[in-house]
């Protein structure tokens, strides 16, 4: 039956607009031309099968991490990862080059450092290649090259098989920063234009005549060769692409061929193989082998990135050469450098309250390290070694504190955070099930230095290494692992004496609600639940307290303490979410060790028939949500112009939508109602309500589900189009359908805004 | 220290923290470390059993050789040596004669060989694995074969006077009761050394002190021998190549041999059989014997080689030859030398004995005879015809022409001779005949009666069988001087 009973005589029908699914994003086409199942905009979706939701999280798998005395600890840096199948056992092992050495690790085992030969070093980015049942390492031009040919025995310097004498016309491995196994030689590109080759079967012997050079003299530089298919290999330069075609047997039938001289690769990481295809990216952006080659008979340019062109126009090239992509499952990931090339470590200062002698000193900064501070209205200054910074800007810590100054008593509202420059902090993604791009994932203070395959679980998964030592399995969970897990310590009643308070196995502190000053063992509790929280961390009166500058701290291993306005924050130094043991009922704890995944899709804009102004009306949105945390705005084109149809709604896991009298459910399970239908979020934490803690697993609990429920809004707008922004902050998000009704409306003559 | 195992958990939940497929999955996949050590305590008794044990260098190292020491520095360093400490290590040099080793740096210990003895230069060799147990003595015994083997044994041998042996590996001393073997490269010609792997030349003895003689050591022998450091030489305890004579087994002896002039061609040709005998033959410069038996064959003097002259193909006139019976193994045949003793035997034929004198006549034809094994008939040979007797002892050789007519008769190396004798009238006499008549008398009276009846022109006559002590010669005397005696030589044995 019609929603609108009669119609007058100039009324048109309201026009629906559906867009039922989805396949991907089109940023570059204006909103309002785009097609249907086109989004405008996504960050951190997926669109498989037709339906936009939240991308999978990262998780930290702990053999792929530092491993000591049982805690998870980032690599101090990480300068390569390889993948080592070794044929013997049909093991994969992945091969890490971190901490000033390599390790090898395999799942569920701890990682093993493994030997190097003397005088070598692991000191700059290296390289791995596997060639029959050994891997080479390359480490750049000043490094010699460096073979393993058993796990146990290490690392060891390359000797030339047979006679070394160089008088024969053979010479050793060059040095190099990367190689390719292929046809069963090793091929090195090892100058600005030479590409070395080793005799078949022994990567050890180079002949001086076994060269290839790609057009030689030029100031274009050789990146990277790469096989193209089972006779070719591409060599990318700078400026140029060529290709390397009938390589079998002696060579002697080989050529080498121009592909392009209209862009090269700026980027030897991002050179991935996709199908029969490679994907690399240029100055113009995401090109296609395959589509060069059909470009050059039609005599255009055409990257493969042009539905994303105000991606690529935000991808900073000062620090593209470092971009990585990988293809995994039917996606080529591409992690790159947008806008500013950084990412923010987690907020250090912010919330903490100046001391009487007006100052807050941040404690737990890494010398040399980079940090950003945003003074606030508090603040008036900072002091930074010798350095006072007036104003808001980046700095390199000239020891591990700063000091905030303001007003005693007042909350700083400075925000301070270390800053990680020139890296990649997004990844833009191609589904080639949806022929599409599925726009790009942003993870706050994660960055991809490289993307890599390996092998979890007997299938091929995706990981990622960055600056802060991490490795990470990339699309596993429904959040993100958090690269700085914390705990935060909140101060909620004033403590009774006797009540207690240890750290990850620090100083056991007692409450003393008979001193005035902490002491080395003792918290002084008196007075106020105000004086409670300002002593947790120390006060300018106390000897003792959580500030480590003061005289005799009390300890929380493995912690950076943050002073917080309600108490004090313990952010984790060594990956291990910090744990904190209290005594009493003084005390509120907050955790947290996975960061959820913000996702936004902006839709199509929805226009009227012969694009005239028509008066929206009914909005429906289908939705399926785990957690969700959702926010639905109506853009409109205007400057500005937008009304906010539902702002961070979450859902309830214990409330039924239907029936209405339905009492809550216990989060425990107790009542095995689980499963129920209509309850309103089926997103499970084992705390349970007020305290109880547990899940009862009854007669099943299915940590999947997500409800689907039909959102409902009238906009009451009379514009040309509208578009949808739809955001989802914690949890996730599926958008099943959209449904919106315009109804044209009668022009005026006159202009307007 | 025990093993500790350390586990990471796979995941951690905070408080509040959504649960999903993901993080129970990773939950379920701690991170497992093992470290420290399983000491003995930790183990149960006979936890340890060989299906568990996979095979490995367990308390293996390279041993580096120095000055007398091998080091060796095993993986898990022992805390200080212990009876029954096992120790195994791949040399890196040869030894140079008594060798210490050291483990981990413990302290030199003695490396000895059957229980006590230090080792021999080359004892071990460079690559070679050594296994030794630490015993109660504060020394290592060694377990493994060493490369000073009990018998060193080689086929690669050149010389047969000097022989040159080349060890693998090599020989890097003579020492007192070195047994070496080794096949030979050839006949030795006589008396010979062994010099093995350059190490000096050494006499090689038989019977404790005796030279070898020709043939002892035969082409393709194994030969073992001995080094005794008193002798300074090797002392052969296989058996010699010439097999030992059997004591019956007499050279030239014979049994059913009948040699005889041809019937056919009396002065031209020698026929021999044994049809039903047999000979004792002697390898040529050897002490093999070989007997031949059954055989028949005739010599031509008027040939050269076998079943002829040797080396010639006549006869020189009014000479003695020897008939010699040889064989080459499958042959036998005949050869007439003219050497009693040292014949040149025609090629492939190594044994020989020596059956018949054979004399020759003027005009290269020979005498004719028929002899018995070693007994010669002859036609009458008169040595004495008429000639005056002699009342005192008078030898043959006393008369120039009687003693060529008995040399004819009987060759040097006859033994005895035999005939008869008398006086050609018919009247008693005696005729008296001694192969010797000082330091004994060897010989006998014929007493010749009278009236007899003529015999041979001999009117009184006897037989007489004389051993020619001196060859060729024999004495003889007569009742009186009359020109009447007469003696012929019908025979004769050797």
């Amino acid at each position: 039956m019609s929603r609108f009973r009669t119609y007058h005589e100039h009324d048109d029908s309201p026009a629906p607009m559906v867009d039922g699914g989805m396949r991907g994003v089109n940023m570059r086409v204006a909103p309002e031309l785009l097609p249907e199942q086109f989004a405008a905009e996504a960050v951190n979706m997926r669109f498989r099968f037709g339906v936009p939701e939240t991308r999978l999280g990262h998780m930290v798998l702990p053999w792929n991490n530092k491993i000591s005395s049982g805690n998870i600890n980032a690599w101090s840096s990480v300068r390569g990862v390889g993948v080592f199948d070794d044929p013997r056992t049909g093991q994969q092992f992945v091969l890490i080059a971190a901490n000033d050495t390599v390790f090898y690790t395999v799942e569920q085992n701890t990682p093993v450092e493994m030997n190097l030969p003397d005088q070598a070093v692991i000191d700059t980015d290296v390289w791995f290649t596997q060639a029959f049942d050994r891997v080479v390492m390359h480490r750049g031009a000043n490094r010699e090259t460096l073979v393993m040919n058993q796990l146990g025995t290490g690392w060891e310097y390359i000797s030339q098989s047979g006679d070394d004498d160089e008088s024969d016309g053979t010479i050793p491995i060059p040095n190099a920063s990367r190689s390719v196994f292929f046809q069963n030689r090793l091929w090195i590109p090892n100058d600005q234009d030479d590409v070395a080759f080793s005799d078949i079967g022994d990567y050890t012997r180079y002949t001086i005549l076994q060269e290839f050079r790609v057009n030689r003299g030029s100031s274009d530089r050789l990146l990277a060769i790469v096989p193209f298919n089972e006779t070719t290999l591409i060599a990318f330069k700078e400026q140029s692409v060529w290709a390397l075609t009938n390589i079998y047997g002696d060579l002697s039938a080989a050529q080498l061929t121009l592909l392009t001289g209209q862009f090269g690769c700026v980027a030897p990481n991002s050179i991935a193989q996709v199908g029969r295809d490679l994907w690399f990216l240029s100055q113009l952006g995401v090109m296609s082998i395959r589509q060069t080659e059909e470009n050059r008979l039609q005599s255009v340019v055409r990257p493969v990135s042009e539905a994303i062109d105000p991606l690529i126009k935000r991808i900073n090239w000062r620090h593209v050469a470092n971009a990585s992509a990988a293809y995994w499952d039917s996606r080529y990931y591409l992690a790159v450098p947008l806008d500013d090339a950084e990412v923010q470590g987690p907020e250090l200062a912010q919330g903490a309250i100046y001391d009487l002698d007006e100052t807050y000193t941040v404690q737990g900064l890494t010398a040399g390290a980079t940090y950003f501070v945003e003074l606030g209205a508090s603040e008036a200054s900072m002091d930074n070694g010798a350095q006072n910074l007036t104003n808001s800007g980046y700095f390199t810590a000239q020891g591990t504190t700063v000091t905030l100054h303001h007003t005693v008593g007042l909350v700083v509202t400075a925000s301070l955070r270390r800053v990680t420059r020139g890296v990649n902090n997004a990844v833009l993604v191609f589904d080639f099930l949806n022929n599409a791009w599925a726009g790009h994932d942003e993870t706050p203070g994660r960055d991809f230095a490289r993307l890599f395959i390996a092998r979890h679980q007997a299938v091929r998964r995706m990981f990622s290494y960055g600056s802060d030592g991490w490795v990470v399995l990339l699309e596993e969970d429904y959040e993100d692992a958090d690269p700085f897990p914390q705990a935060d310590l909140e101060v909620t009643a004033i403590p009774e004496d006797g009540d207690t308070l240890q750290v990850n196995g620090g100083t056991l502190i007692t409450a003393d609600s008979g001193l005035g000053n902490n002491t080395p063992t003792l918290w002084a509790v008196s007075e106020s639940i105000d004086f409670c929280r300002t002593t947790l961390y120390g006060g300018n009166t106390n000897l003792s307290g959580y500030d480590t500058n003061l005289p005799f701290p009390w300890s929380a291993p493995n912690t950076q303490v943050v002073k917080l306005s309600t108490g004090v924050r313990f952010l984790s130094t060594n990956g291990v979410l910090p744990a904190i043991a209290t005594t009493g009922s003084w005390a509120t704890i907050t955790e947290r060790i996975t960061l959820p995944i913000a996702a936004i899709l902006v839709t199509r804009a929805y226009q009227s028939p012969g694009r005239m102004m028509a008066k929206w009306g009914h909005v429906w949105i289908d939705v399926q949500t785990w957690l969700p945390s959702l926010t639905i705005t109506a853009v409109k084109p205007g400057v500005g112009e937008s009304t906010t149809l539902v702002e961070a709604e979450t859902r309830d896991r214990t409330k039924f939508d239907r029936p209405h009298h339905r009492a809550d459910h216990d989060l425990t399970n107790v009542n095995d109602d689980f499963e129920d239908p209509f309850r309103q979020d089926y997103s499970v934490t084992l705390d349970g309500v007020g305290g109880s803690d547990g899940l009862i697993l009854q007669d099943g609990v299915t940590l999947s589900h997500h409800q689907e429920r039909r959102l409902a809004f009238k906009l009451n707008e009379r514009e040309r189009m509208v578009q949808l922004r739809i955001e989802n902050s914690t949890g996730r998000v599926r958008v099943m359908g959209i449904n919106i009704e315009g109804a044209p409306q009668p022009e005026n003559e006159r202009s307007h805004v | 220290m025990a093993v500790s195992v350390t586990v990471t958990p796979g995941k951690q939940f905070a408080t509040d923290e959504p649960v999903t497929y993901a993080k129970l999955n990773l939950l379920g996949q701690p991170t497992f470390s093992l470290a420290g050590t399983i000491e003995t305590a930790d183990l149960a008794d006979g936890a340890v059993t060989a299906v568990k044990a996979v095979a490995g260098p367990f308390w293996y190292a390279t041993g580096v050789g120095d000055t007398g020491v091998y080091d060796i520095n095993l993986v898990n360093a022992p805390a200080a040596y212990a009876e029954g400490m096992l120790v195994r290590f791949r040399a890196d040099s040869d030894n140079a004669g008594a060798t210490d080793i050291n483990i981990n740096g413990l302290g030199d210990k003695n490396l000895y060989r059957e229980q006590s003895k230090e080792l021999r230069p080359g004892d071990i060799r460079s690559g070679m694995i050594v296994e030794a147990i630490y015993d109660a003595t504060g020394a290592f015994q060694v377990l493994s074969p060493l490369a000073d083997y009990a018998a060193w044994h080689s086929t690669s041998v050149t010389g047969t006077d000097t022989i040159a042996v080349t060890m693998s590996p090599t020989l890097k001393s003579y020492y007192e009761g070195l047994v070496i073997s080794f096949e030979a490269a050839g006949d030795n010609p006589g008396a010979c050394t062994v010099n093995v792997d350059g190490l000096g030349a050494k006499a090689i003895y038989k019977n404790l002190d005796v030279v070898l003689g020709a043939g002892d050591i035969r082409e393709g022998q194994v030969v073992r021998a001995i080094f005794s450091v008193d002798q300074d030489a090797f002392q052969m305890t296989s058996q010699l190549g010439n097999p030992r004579p059997e004591l019956a087994a007499i050279v030239g002896s014979s049994r059913g041999l009948v040699v005889r002039s041809s019937s056919t061609f009396p002065g031209t040709h020698i026929d021999v059989f044994a049809f039903s005998g047999q000979v004792i033959l002697q390898e040529l410069g050897g002490t093999s014997i070989i007997g031949v038996a059954g055989f028949s064959f005739t010599v031509n003097v008027t040939t050269n080689g076998v079943n002829g002259l040797e080396g010639v193909d006549s006869l020189l006139d009014n000479t003695w030859y020897y008939l010699w019976v040889i064989y080459n193994g499958t042959t036998v045949a005949g050869l007439l030398s003219a050497s009693a003793s040292s014949p040149v035997l025609p090629a492939g034929y190594r044994y020989a004995a020596m059956i018949s004198p054979i004399r020759s006549t003027t005009g290269g034809n020979t005498y004719q005879f028929y002899q018995v094994e070693r007994k010669v008939w002859l036609p009458n040979n008169a040595i004495l015809f008429d000639r005056a007797g002699s009342v005192s002892w008078v030898a043959i050789s006393a008369n120039s022409a009687e003693h060529d007519l008995l040399k004819a008769a009987v060759p040097p190396i006859a033994k005895t001779c035999f005939g008869h004798c008398g006086s050609s009238v018919s009247a008693a006499r005696n005729f008296a005949i001694a192969g010797q008549v000082t330091g004994g008398l060897y010989g006998f009276t014929i007493n010749v009666q009278a009236p007899g009846t003529s015999t041979s022109s001999l009117f009184t006559a006897g037989l007489f069988d004389v051993p020619l002590i001196t060859a060729q010669d024999f004495y003889y005397s007569t009742t009186d001087t009359a020109a009447t005696y007469r003696l012929y030589v019908t025979g004769y044995t050797f």
